[in-house]
This record gives structure tokens, C-alpha cells and sequence, in this order.
């Protein structure tokens, strides 16, 4: 039934099911109602009624404006319109799908498009997974991996959420940025339900405490981070008490592992060389392709230029999308294809 | 016209008793709104229609404090005369 257009029949069908009067008298009704509305505000200006609202004759003094066509200046006549406000009852009742909603201060930090760069918590968490696997490769593979952790953890800094994106109304956002520390439970619980990412997830757990560590060291202003981190770390060792010990059993077995994060921690700044030898570079770019900055699963409607708009709001950067996906034939995506998004760095910066 | 005026006027028209007639009222009302939030539009000829329309949510600043506020998504009732009632005007 939604999103039809009724008449004045409907209505005056509904009126005598409602009271259970005839569809003549309910018919004869409506129309004296709507022709009663429709006269006195002719005569009166003014029409008041009780729950449905108000109509109003407002006069409009003439005013100069420019056709927008030929850019002349012409005047609009002076003229009277018609307006209704819905009394505030109808109006709530109406909004009532989105009543909860209230509107929000936004910080200075938080932009628009970080609402919308979203990373699928399954996805850093397979990112993390490549990490892993690199790591027993070699140690130098390791650094530029470091890079995804402090990401996720910005994000999660400046409240946006890493749910998939679910062509959700864009007032979750909103909702999201209101309640840091649920988003933070939400994307763990996610990581830790598949028994078989026990063991990815206890990577993560160690790289997020030696980052936290790290970060401490490092920035003054890493403080700030630390109690966003922390009470989560905590949580889910309490839970995983049990598997901890393996865990630790695995960083033994393999201390070349642990030397390498430890080498990764304390230089994440200067590795950009490595970064750049290590992903596609354009030979004449103005940017660097330096890691992923997020990874987007492509919905129905999107195309590569909606993707820069949305992560880069440049719509020259299409070339970096498609060279670091490796894609051969740009047109061939297709609905539920993720597609990494790389983090640019400036050239000579 | 308040709504008390309203009431005797279409309680005059009708020949029944404002009783009668605000009760009568008040069922239309309710079937009105009903409709409504069910997203329907109403069209009566000789008047306008009614439409429910979806607004979406977006950025604004206050001027003087520039600070940036994100206004909620809404459902706002919307009237828009017909042209024959607008002819009369």
C-alpha cells in the first residue's frame, strides 16, 4: 500500500468504515470539509485545524531574480501562495520511522567521507591474516604491514564505524559517532566468533598491545589513545584465557616473528621507501601508493568515479584504484567485488 | 477560521450536531494520518495534494559559532495546492 496516491473516495471510504456511516454521508462529508478549508482561507487568510494543521495565505512581495537560462534580470510580480503546517501530532507521527533521530554536533575531526571509509571488520581482519603469513617470510615484509593497525585504530579514533557498508541511511553514521565504545565491542565481537580465526585473532591482539605500548612511547599525544585501547584488550584477554597460553607457545616456537614486530614498532615512520618498492607505483605519479587505506565492496550503482568522489574527493585518482587492484579490464567489476583502496602519499613530501 | 469556527460551519453545511460532526471529523483525521504514515499521498481534486516526502540528512553550520551540526533524515507532510484553487486566489 505504501507510496500510493489516494482520493478524496479513499478517504471518504475509510471515514465510513471507520464510523460506520454511509459512503454517501462520509462522501458528502470530506467534500464540505476540503470546500470549507478551500473558501475561508480565501476569505480568512487563515484556516485553522485541529489535528491536521494550518493553511495560510501569504503574501509575496515582487522581487528582482535572474533567469537562470539567459542571465536577464527579470522581476517576479507580486503574488500570493498557499501554505500548510502539518499540526505537530500529524508531523510527529509521520516522522515517527525516524523520531529517534536527533540532531548532532559534529567534531572539527570528523569529516563527512570518514563516515562512509568504511573497512569490513572481516577484511582488516584478512588483512592482518596476509601480515601473518608475510611475517614468517621474511622480516622486512613485515613493516609496511604495520601500516593497517595504526589505520584501524584511527578510525575507530574519530568513531567511525568498521561494520560493511549496508547502504545503511546515513544517520547510523550518526549513531555511531555517538557511541564509541559500543561500535568498539561491535567490530570485536565480529573477529572473534569464527573458531578458526582464534589464532588471527590473537595476532592482533598482540600487535594492538605492542602498539599501544609503542604509541605511548613514541607520542605525547599517544596518551590519548591508550584508553580507547585498553579497556577492549583487557576484555578480550579475560575471555580467551585458555588459548593465550598457545599463543604464547607459537611466539616462542618463532622469536624471529617477535623480533620483527618488535623491528616494525620502532621505525613505522621511516619505512616509506619500503612501502613504495613494495606496491604498484606509477612511473611518473604525483602520489605514492603506500598501503591499503581501505577495501570497498562494491554495491549496485557504484562505479570507479563514485569511489575516488567518496575516498579521495579527486576524481583524477580512478588510475591509482585500478593499478593497485591490478585490474586488466577496469569495466569488469561487479556487485559484491571488494576492491582495496590504496592510501596516497603526496610525492616529494 | 480556528477550528471551533470550522467545526460549526461544516456542522451548519452538514445539518448534524457539532458533536456529531467533530467526532466525524476526528475519524477522518485518524484516517488521514493513518494514510500518511503509510506514505501515502492524498489527492483531492479542487484542493491539493498531500505528499509525504522524505528529506535527507545533512550538514549544516551555524553562522556565528561555526560549529557543524548533521541534521537527521526526516518525513515531512507537504501540501501543494491545486491549480484551480490557486486561480481563485
Amino acid at each position: 500500500m505504501a507510496m500510493d496516491k489516494l482520493f478524496l473516495q479513499d478517504l471518504a471510504d475509510g471515514l465510513a468504515r471507520r464510523k460506520s456511516i454511509s459512503k454517501k454521508d462520509a462522501d458528502a462529508f470530506v467534500r464540505n470539509v476540503f470546500d470549507i478549508i478551500g473558501q475561508n482561507l480565501l476569505t480568512d487568510q487563515l484556516v485553522k485545524v485541529k489535528g491536521l494543521g494550518t493553511f495560510k495565505m501569504i503574501t509575496v512581495d515582487s522581487r528582482e531574480s535572474i533567469n537562470v537560462n539567459t542571465g536577464e534580470r527579470i522581476t517576479i510580480d507580486s503574488h500570493t501562495k498557499i501554505t500548510f503546517t502539518p499540526d505537530t501530532t500529524l508531523r510527529d507521527r509521520v516522522n515517527r520511522p525516524f523520531a529517534d533521530f536527533e540532531t548532532v554536533v559534529l567534531n572539527d575531526d570528523t569529516k563527512t567521507e570518514d563516515m562512509e571509509a568504511l573497512t569490513a571488520p572481516f577484511l582488516s581482519a584478512s588483512e592482518k591474516a596476509e601480515a601473518k603469513k608475510e611475517v614468517k617470510e621474511e622480516v622486512k615484509e613485515e613493516e609496511p604491514k604495520a601500516e593497517p593497525t595504526p589505520v584501524v585504530e584511527t578510525e575507530t579514533g574519530t568513531g567511525t564505524d568498521a561494520r560493511p557498508e549496508e547502504a545503511l541511511l546515513p544517520s547510523e553514521a550518526t549513531k555511531r559517532t555517538k557511541t564509541k565504545t559500543k561500535t568498539k565491542t561491535e567490530e570485536k565481537k565480529p573477529e572473534g566468533k569464527g573458531g578458526s580465526c582464534w589464532k588471527w585473532f590473537f595476532w592482533i591482539l598482540l600487535l594492538l598491545i605492542v602498539l599501544a605500548v609503542v604509541a605511548y612511547v613514541l607520542y605525547e599525544k599517544g596518551y590519548l589513545n591508550l584508553p580507547q585501547a585498553e579497556p577492549v584488550q583487557e576484555t578480550v584477554v579475560e575471555q580467551v584465557e585458555e588459548p593465550d597460553t598457545t599463543a604464547v607457545e607459537e611466539v616462542a616456537e618463532d622469536s624471529v616473528e617477535v623480533q620483527a614486530e618488535e623491528a616494525k614498532e620502532e621505525k613505522p615512520v621511516q619505512n616509506l621507501e619500503e612501502l613504495i618498492a613494495q606496491n604498484p607505483q606509477f612511473e611518473n605519479g604525483d602520489y605514492w601508493i603506500v598501503g591499503t587505506k581501505a577495501t570497498h565492496v562494491i554495491e549496485k550503482g557504484d562505479d570507479f568515479s563514485k569511489l575516488v568522489q567518496k575516498y579521495y574527493d579527486d576524481k583524477t585518482l580512478v588510475s591509482y584504484i585500478i593499478k593497485y587492484n591490478h585490474f586488466k579490464d577496469p569495466s569488469y567489476i561487479y556487485v559484491g567485488a571488494e576492491v582495496k583502496i590504496p592510501e596516497l602519499v603526496k610525492r616529494g613530501e | 477560521m480556528n477550528n471551533k469556527e470550522f467545526i460549526n460551519e461544516l456542522a451548519r453545511r452538514n445539518g448534524t450536531s457539532v458533536k456529531d460532526t467533530t467526532a466525524l471529523m476526528a475519524g477522518l483525521i485518524a484516517e488521514m494520518t493513518a494514510q500518511f504514515e503509510e506514505e501515502n499521498g492524498i489527492s483531492i481534486m479542487g484542493f491539493g495534494n498531500f505528499e509525504v516526502k522524505k528529506k535527507l540528512e545533512r550538514v549544516v553550520i551555524n553562522p556565528s559559532t561555526k560549529q557543524r551540526m548533521l541534521v537527521p533524515p526526516k518525513m515531512v507532510l507537504s501540501f501543494k495546492p491545486s491549480s484551480t484553487l490557486k486561480d481563485k486566489i
